[in-house]
Formats: structure tokens, C-alpha cells, sequence
């Protein structure tokens, strides 16, 4: 009966992914719409249940579950690096999460710089930079969390810095854990005339707990997601993990998505973890682009 | 990214995780060097082997509620049903716990069945009944059918074998361990019922003189708290809870028991007044220390009736290999990434250990085949019948009067035992404490006596020796003759060597003065080399009777005298480490001392005037043991080997 609950939810995520057509504003700032951690890049960026830190750029309710830090860096071309920080720690009956995102680019002579179009060398030199300070807890058997945010985004002379939130609920279900969070909730920024809009993005997701086959474990999330002005987009990973030793494992991802613009449909990547130390790698496909890859350090 | 960048990155990951990769090595297989082919080349013991197959042809059923959803055999193919019975005064669990398992098993604590395996002999009997529950484990993966082995070996020997299910006490409960000794009883009255019904198989064939009863892990906890519920009239935790059991329950076997779930009344409880046999492997991978050995301390024998208690450490042995369907991996099914398996006796060299030992103590005690006490004084007896490895092993019966157990005081002069002085001469050292187990933070519950020697003196001499060190205890007349001492008795202690090396005896003033004298050219300050670990220890016992004549015999004539079996339960060495204080347990080896034997090496020694006894360190240069638990005993003739 759950195996078929979660078959419903999968197809369901995927049939909202029908593309609708949509004019699409002007949204800033960047770095809120690059995926936040190496682990669910390689699981198509579905990450609402994740109990890793970077779980903070993906829904504020799971960092009552999510404990260590996270390091990443991901590489879009010769000129665009994201580089993240995210950690979390126990605070009385909650916990509280801090996060960096910092972006160096260099864009198109005009316009605002989006996904698209990173990697795409321009003459404009630009940085993003979000600060993020999160808590959750759980109430009712329901576990909350909101995220602070400040996010600044410069291009060439000029810059606009804002505040931002983000919220999120998740519970356990079934045998996994549901989570659902909108964030960027804020004003827009403005540069001169041109005025853009904080990228608000509605997700929900369902991320299983680890599934014993055998000598391996498997996991699985999926997610939906909805951005300001774009299309519903869906996203379903899974990993593969072995360990031969305890304290050590290997692990496999691949992802599937119904990609965002300039995203590519497959995500994959690779981790190993050695006790409290994981290293990661993710390799994000992009569409009409090479595929970015990024490397990430998890200390549990 | 160009081609070259990533061709770059990925060879520094892939550099990185093969780094990751060989971090991850399990440390080397490490173990004492093995003695069993010296220490087990004789059988003493001529009777036929106990853990082999007796004359009666064997019988099986099973007995309960006949409603069980999850269990086939106590569902469909009961042989007759039995009642459930209320163990919510001792199993206690959280409502959403409560709702879980009686939706998983279709009863609650309320309604528990009173579900059993038995093997039987075909015979008219009466036989002994023997009861065995098993311990936490998978609740899903039923244990009761893994003592199968057991139950065929007995009932061909003539003893009625129960194998009960307590599976659905398994899993996630703590503190539950109350309940299932509990159960054990309640499937004593329901055996009471049975042998009482004309139409039941077993109808009059129970011989009630003769219980045991048996339990592996949490189980063999259980056993020690139904032998006292068996005594007691009201349960210690609830008053209003009556318990009117009094079987007559004559031995109690502890198979790799824990001995932490369940304290009655929030005391450590003291057994009394049965025959008792612990056993425990060194590689448990669960149960990872000796805690069987704190309920064979415990044990008292105060009835004046005979009784004894043996407890077997056994080399190499795991925790679920005497048990067919928990079998190798202690820690699930997973497990084999965290334990280290290489270095298990096969599961049917273990197997075979328990089917010899128990059958042996069965036999001895409920079938009082007296020809098989020796082997629990001495493993040495029935060397041809124990699979190859080592063993360490207590023995203590009830002529057993104690001199010294530490535990009655702080005076180090002192014994347990008005009349008993205490002196040491040229000790490195010498002092009482506890005797830890292997978790940290964790002991036998026990005192004793660490006495360290190193009879070198430190210097240029390397082969300057001290007077040998020593540990005198000195009797007094009337003890000797109110305990009736005579040639029939002997001296017991329980000691363990360890692996410590006391630094040299700094030399006397004089010696240092000769020294000077020699001038130089000789280095003083090097120290001796510390000893070879693969020597073994030996100490000199000597006795001095009244009128100072005086026998000596090696310890190593009266068992194995080891330094602790080195022992690595799981693959990582730095998780083993912070698991565990040693790299071995601290099990002493009781060593009993017929006087005769003394007086067979010093004619002029008179057993009935003895005085002094004395441990001289004077066959190992330096070294340290543990010492307890020392006495004189009268014992039974029967448990003396018969002549090699």
C-alpha cells in the first residue's frame, strides 16, 4: 500500500511538470536559484527530506534533523564559481542552521544574469552573495522551520541587497518524511529602473528513509517545484550506497528532472564517506552547455 | 569546464577517495598464541561423552495457545493449547509501543501465550525437565527453534527439553527482563497442569525433583531472576504482585547472559542454593564482556546441601552460535562490516562445547552422574571431548570456606576470615580493587588482590635477582580444625596474570656502593628488557604446617596459567579502542589444590596442621596477577579426576 502511495506521489510529480507557458519577470538574485548542496545536485536537486546541512537551501523545517557541515563548490565555466557553506547544530528542542552562498560571474553586457546563462562568458563582471540563518523544531508532531535571509546580488557598479524568508513544514510519512517550504519571500530588488523580483519558489517533496537491500541501502526523493513566473518542474533521485566497513561507504546517485530553463535533464554523482568525513561530486547536466560539476565535503 | 580541468579535477577525486579507500583497512587478525593442544591432550574422564547422543529415541511437539498469527507451529500444529497469561505488572512499554506489537502479534502484554518447543524422550519417564528461553534478537526472526541441537542431544539422554518463545518480548523493550523470568515460571505451572492431565502427552512423566533452567542472552539473565522469583513469595517491584511458584528448580544454565536489563528492588540480586553454569565467548560480538561472571559471584550456597557453580570463558566464541538461527553475525544481518568474524570456532566447534558442557552438567546434576563433576574443576579432564581452543574456568563448590575475597574490607593484612593474616614480602605491588570488564566503565562487581614482583634489580647486573617476592596468608589453629582440614582437603584461589611488568627493585645502598667500586665502563642506567610476553607464567604455591615443614608445587601443576587472551571483536581498531578499556577480559582460572598433593611432594607435611600459605613469585622474573576468592574446601571426592 505505501509502495503504491509513493508510486502516486512520483507520477504525480512528474505530470505537474507539464511546462506551461509563462512570461517570465526579470529575477534576482541569482545565487537563490542555484542548487544549494552537492548531494541532492546528484538527485536532481531533490532535497526536501535531505538530513544533510545544505538541507537549509531546500526547506528550513528539516534542519531539526539535519546535523554537520556541508561544503561545496561548483563550477559552471572558466569565470562562474558558487561556492556554499551550510551548518547545523542542536539548539534546546531545536536547531539552528547558518548558510553562505557565494557566486562570482561574469555575465552578459545586459540583463541580470540566470541560470542560463552561466558559463556564458561576459564582459560584465558580477557577484551574488546570500546569508542565511535558519531554526527549526517541531511542534504537534510537525516539524517548522523559517530562514532569515539577506541576499545581495552586483552587477558591474551597482548592487541591491534585501531580506528574505523562507518557511517549511515536514513530517514523517510512511516510511520516509514530506516536506513542503516556499522560500524567497521578500521584496524585489532594483537596479536603476529595472526592478527584480526575489525568485519565489513553492516546493514539496517526499524523500524516503533508507531501504536495506541486501548488502546495500537505498534511498529516494522526489520533489516539485514551482518558481515565480516559470513552470512546475519535477525532480526524482536515488541512491545506491554500499558499505564494506563501518564508518565507511561508497555511494551512487542519478537524478532525473524536468529541467528548468538551461538545466538539463540528468543529475549523477558519487560519494565517499570515511566516519565523519563525505566526499562528494555531482555532475549537473545543462542544456545547450557543457555539464557543471561540483565537489562537496560533508563533516558529520 | 574544459576537457583538461576536468580530466584534472576528477583524477584528484578519484586520489582522494582511493586515500579514503585505504584508510579503511580492518586491523590484522590478532590472537594468543594457542596452548590447547597441551592443555586438552588428556581425557581423565572414562564415562561416555555428554555431548554425545544418549539411548533414547527422540520425540518432539509443540504446545500453545493455538491462535498465534504469526507462528505456524503454535497455531496449527499445537499438540494441545495453553491459556495466556497478564505480564503487564513487569513488561512495560509506551502506548504507541503497546498498539505496535499487538498489532504486529495480535496480543498484548495482557494476553501473552505460553508457546514451547519441546524434544522428549519415548519413554515412561519420570525425566527431568529442562526449560530454555532465548534473548533479544530480531523479533521477526524467531529464535526458540535455534536450541534444536540442544533438545535432541537431552531428550536422547532422557531429559524433557522446552525451547519457549518469548519472541514477542523481543526488539526495542529495556528493563522487560523480569518478564521473561516470569513467563519461564508460568510455563512451569502450565507444565505442572500438564503432567497432572490424563490425556496429555506428558501425563506423570515430568520428575518434578528435577528442574533446570536455561537462558542465552537477555534469557540468560532471566534464568537468575526466576530462580529468585521461584523463591520468593511476592515480586520485590510491586508487593501486591504474589508469585507462588517453589519449584524445585536444582540447576540454572547462563548462556552468554547479560546481567544489566533488570535489578529486582534496584539491587544486584544474589542467587542461592543451585548449581550454576555460566558460559561466555570472548569474540561476542554483543555481549562483549563476561557479565555472566558477576551472577557466578553472586551466588550463594547457604543450605548446607552440596552444590556448585562453574563458569566457562571460552575462546573464540561468539554470542550467537548457540543459537542455529542467530548463528554468526552478532550484530545483524549487516554486521560483518563491523565484526570481525575471522577468528570464530566454527558454529559447530561451538556448538559442540555447549552440547559436552551442558550435557555434562545436566547429567551431574539432575541425573547426579557424579562421574562427570571433575570436568568442571578441571577442564583438563575431558581434553579429548572440548573442541580445540582455550578455555578459562571458575569452579567453586559448597565445602568451599573463604580466606580472602577483598570484599570485606580495606585492610590489605586482612582476610575475609577472623584468624586469617595477610603479609606480602618484595611486592612491586600490592593493593585491592576492583576487577574491571571490558566495557569502560564496568567491573566484576568484585574485589581483588593486584600483586605485582619483579625480582631483578635494577643496575648493571642484568642478572642481579632479589629474593623472590611473596604473598603469605597465615591460618590460625582453630580455623584449621573448625573447617576440618585434612588430606582430604585443599587450598583454592582464582587468579589471573595480566600483562603489566613492575619496574625492577632499585638496589640497596650496598649494592649500589660495589657498583660505584667496579668503575666505569658499565652502563647503569639501561633498564632490563621488558619480559617476553610468550613465556609463560608460573608461580610457586607453598604450604607450611604447624611445625614448619614446608611443600611447594608450581601453580601450573593445577591448571593453565595464561596472561589474558588477547581479543578483537571488531574490524576497526580505533572503534575497539574507544569501546573498550583492554584488549582482553580479565577472567581469573580457578586453580583447586588437593593438600594431597603436597603431601605426595613433601611426605612430612601434615595437611591437618596447616599454616601458611604462600605464593612465591619466583618461576616468572616479573609480572603482576589478580588474585581472589581464596579458601580451603573439603570437597566431594567424586569431583577429583580419576587417576591418568
Amino acid at each position: 500500500m505505501h509502495r503504491c502511495r509513493l508510486s502516486l506521489v512520483v507520477a504525480l510529480s512528474m505530470a505537474a511538470a507539464t511546462p506551461l507557458l509563462a512570461q517570465t519577470p526579470a529575477l534576482a538574485p541569482l545565487t537563490a536559484q542555484l542548487p544549494g548542496g552537492t548531494r541532492e545536485l546528484s538527485m536532481a536537486n531533490a532535497g526536501m527530506g535531505a538530513t544533510n546541512a545544505s538541507v537549509l537551501f531546500y526547506n528550513p523545517a528539516q534542519v531539526a534533523e539535519a546535523r554537520g557541515t556541508d561544503l561545496s563548490a561548483q563550477r559552471y565555466g572558466a569565470s562562474t564559481l558558487l561556492t556554499t557553506l551550510a551548518s547545523t547544530v542542536s539548539l534546546g528542542e531545536g536547531a539552528i542552521g547558518i548558510g553562505v552562498k557565494l557566486l562570482g560571474f561574469s555575465g552578459p553586457t545586459a540583463g541580470l544574469g540566470s541560470p542560463d546563462s552561466l558559463g556564458a562568458n561576459g564582459a560584465t563582471a558580477m557577484s551574488g552573495f546570500e546569508a542565511t540563518l535558519g531554526y527549526a523544531r517541531e511542534l504537534l508532531g510537525v516539524r517548522a522551520g523559517l530562514n532569515l535571509k539577506l541576499m545581495d546580488q552586483a552587477l558591474a557598479a551597482t548592487h541591491d541587497r534585501r531580506g528574505s524568508v523562507d518557511v517549511g513544514l515536514a513530517r514523517d510519512l510512511w516510511r520516509g518524511v514530506l516536506g513542503v517550504s516556499a522560500q524567497n519571500l521578500g521584496p524585489a530588488l532594483r537596479y536603476g529602473a529595472t526592478r527584480a523580483f526575489q525568485p519565489t519558489r513553492v516546493n514539496v517533496g517526499y524523500t524516503s528513509d533508507i531501504l536495506q537491500a541486501g548488502p546495500l541501502d537505498l534511498d529516494a526523493a522526489t520533489s516539485v517545484a514551482r518558481v515565480r513566473g516559470g513552470d512546475w518542474t519535477a525532480a526524482l533521485g536515488g541512491e545506491v550506497a554500499w558499505s564494506w566497513l563501518e564508518g565507511y561507504r561508497v555511494a551512487a546517485r542519478a537524478g532525473v528532472r524536468n529541467p528548468a530553463a538551461g538545466e538539463g535533464a540528468w543529475t549523477a554523482g558519487l560519494g565517499i564517506s570515511a566516519d565523519r568525513l563525505t566526499l562528494e561530486v555531482a555532475s549537473d547536466s545543462r542544456r545547450h552547455r557543457p555539464a557543471a560539476y561540483r565537489i562537496g565535503l560533508t563533516i558529520r | 569546464m574544459t576537457s583538461h580541468s576536468s580530466h584534472r579535477l576528477v583524477a584528484t577525486l578519484l586520489g582522494c577517495g582511493a586515500a579514503i579507500l585505504l584508510a579503511a583497512c580492518t586491523q590484522s587478525l590478532k590472537l594468543s598464541p594457542d596452548d590447547s593442544q597441551t592443555i586438552l591432550a588428556h581425557q581423565r574422564i572414562t564415562a561416555p561423552n555428554p555431548g554425545e547422543p544418549g539411548p533414547y529415541t527422540v520425540k518432539y511437539l509443540t504446545y500453545g495457545s493455538g491462535t498465534d498469527k504469526r507462528r505456524e507451529a503454535f497455531r496449527d500444529s499445537v499438540a494441545f493449547r495453553t491459556r495466556t497469561v497478564d505480564a503487564s505488572p513487569f513488561v512495560q512499554m509506551p502506548p504507541s509501543e503497546a498498539r505496535a506489537r499487538k498489532k504486529t502479534w495480535g496480543f498484548d502484554v495482557k494476553h501473552l501465550p505460553l508457546n514451547g518447543r519441546v524434544w522428549y524422550p519415548d519413554g515412561p519417564g519420570p525425566f527431568p525437565l529442562v526449560l530454555i528461553v532465548h534473548g533479544n534478537h530480531d523479533p521477526g526472526d524467531f529464535s526458540d527453534p535455534g536450541y534444536r541441537y540442544l533438545g535432541e542431544l537431552l531428550a536422547s539422554r532422557g531429559f524433557i527439553l522446552v525451547s519457549l518463545d518469548e519472541n514477542f518480548l523481543n526488539g526495542n523493550l529495556r528493563g522487560e527482563n523480569d518478564g521473561r523470568a516470569w513467563l519461564m515460571l508460568e510455563h512451569l505451572v502450565a507444565w505442572h497442569a500438564f503432567t497432572d492431565s490424563a490425556d496429555n502427552p506428558f501425563y506423570h512423566k515430568v520428575d518434578w525433583d528435577r528442574i533446570a533452567i536455561m537462558g542465552h542472552s537477555r534469557g540468560g539473565g532471566a534464568v537468575t531472576h526466576a530462580a529468585q522469583f521461584n523463591r520468593l513469595n511476592r515480586y520485590p517491584d510491586n508487593a501486591k504482585v504474589t508469585f507462588d511458584f517453589h519449584f524445585n528448580i536444582r540447576a540454572v544454565v547462563a548462556i552468554a547472559p547479560v546481567d544489566y536489563e533488570y535489578k529486582p528492588a534496584g539491587q544486584w540480586e544474589p542467587m542461592e542454593n543451585v548449581d550454576f553454569l555460566v558460559m561466555h565467548g570472548s569474540h561476542d560480538g554483543d555481549v562483549s564482556e563476561f557479565m555472566g561472571v558477576r551472577q557466578y559471584d553472586r551466588l550463594r550456597f547457604t543450605d548446607g546441601k552440596p552444590h556448585f557453580k562453574s563458569a566457562w570463558y571460552v575462546y573464540r566464541a561468539n554470542h550467537g552460535q548457540w543459537n542455529t538461527i542467530w548463528d554468526g553475525l552478532d550484530g545483524g544481518p549487516r554486521s560483518a562490516n563491523r565484526l570481525d568474524l575471522r577468528a570464530l570456532l566454527s558454529p559447530e566447534e561451538q556448538r559442540q562445547f555447549a552440547r559436552v558442557v551442558i550435557g555434562g552438567f545436566l547429567e551431574a546434576t539432575l541425573h547426579d552422574r557424579k562421574e562427570y563433576l571433575p570436568m568442571f574443576r578441571d577442564q583438563r579432564t575431558i581434553g579429548h571431548w572440548l573442541p580445540r581452543t582455550m578455555y578459562i574456568t571458575r569452579f567453586q563448590e559448597s565445602s568451599f570456606r573463604t580466606l580472602a575475597d577483598y570484599d570485606e574490607d580495606v585492610d590489605v593484612t586482612t582476610g575475609s576470615t577472623p584468624g586469617v593474616a595477610i603479609q606480602g614480602a618484595g611486592l612491586a605491588t600490592w593493593r585491592e580493587a576492583p576487577i574491571p570488564l571490558r566495557y569502560t566503565n564496568d567491573d566484576q562487581h568484585t574485589n581483588a588482590a593486584w600483586l605485582g614482583w619483579n625480582n631483578r634489580v635494577a643496575g648493571a647486573d642484568t642478572a642481579a635477582r632479589a629474593q623472590p617476592a611473596s604473598y603469605t596468608f597465615t591460618v590460625s589453629d582453630s580455623l584449621v580444625s573448625a573447617w576440618h582440614i585434612g588430606d582430604t582437603s585443599g587450598v583454592v584461589l582464582s587468579l589471573a596474570p595480566t600483562y603489566t611488568v613492575p619496574p625492577p627493585h632499585k638496589p640497596d645502598s650496598a649494592a649500589q656502593a660495589s657498583a660505584r667500586a667496579a668503575g666505569p665502563g658499565v652502563s647503569r642506567s639501561r633498564a632490563p628488557r621488558a619480559q617476553d610476553d610468550s613465556v609463560p607464567m608460573d608461580l610457586t604455591i607453598e604450604l607450611v604446617d604447624a611445625d614448619g615443614h614446608t611443600a611447594r608445587l608450581p601453580l601450573s601443576v593445577f591448571g593453565p596459567v595464561r596472561r589474558p587472551l588477547i581479543t578483537h571483536v571488531l574490524r576497526r581498531a580505533d572503534r575497539e579502542r574507544a569501546r573498550f578499556q583492554n584488549p582482553y577480559e580479565l577472567v581469573l582460572q580457578t586453580y583447586p589444590m588437593p593438600l594431597a598433593a603436597f603431601a605426595r611432594v613433601a611426605p612430612s607435611f601434615n595437611p591437618a596442621r596447616l599454616r601458611v600459605i604462600r605464593l612465591v613469585f619466583d618461576r616468572t622474573p616479573a609480572g603482576e596477577v589478580i588474585l581472589d576468592d581464596v579458601g580451603l574446601a573439603n570437597p566431594d571426592p567424586a569431583f577429583r579426576a580419576p587417576p591418568g
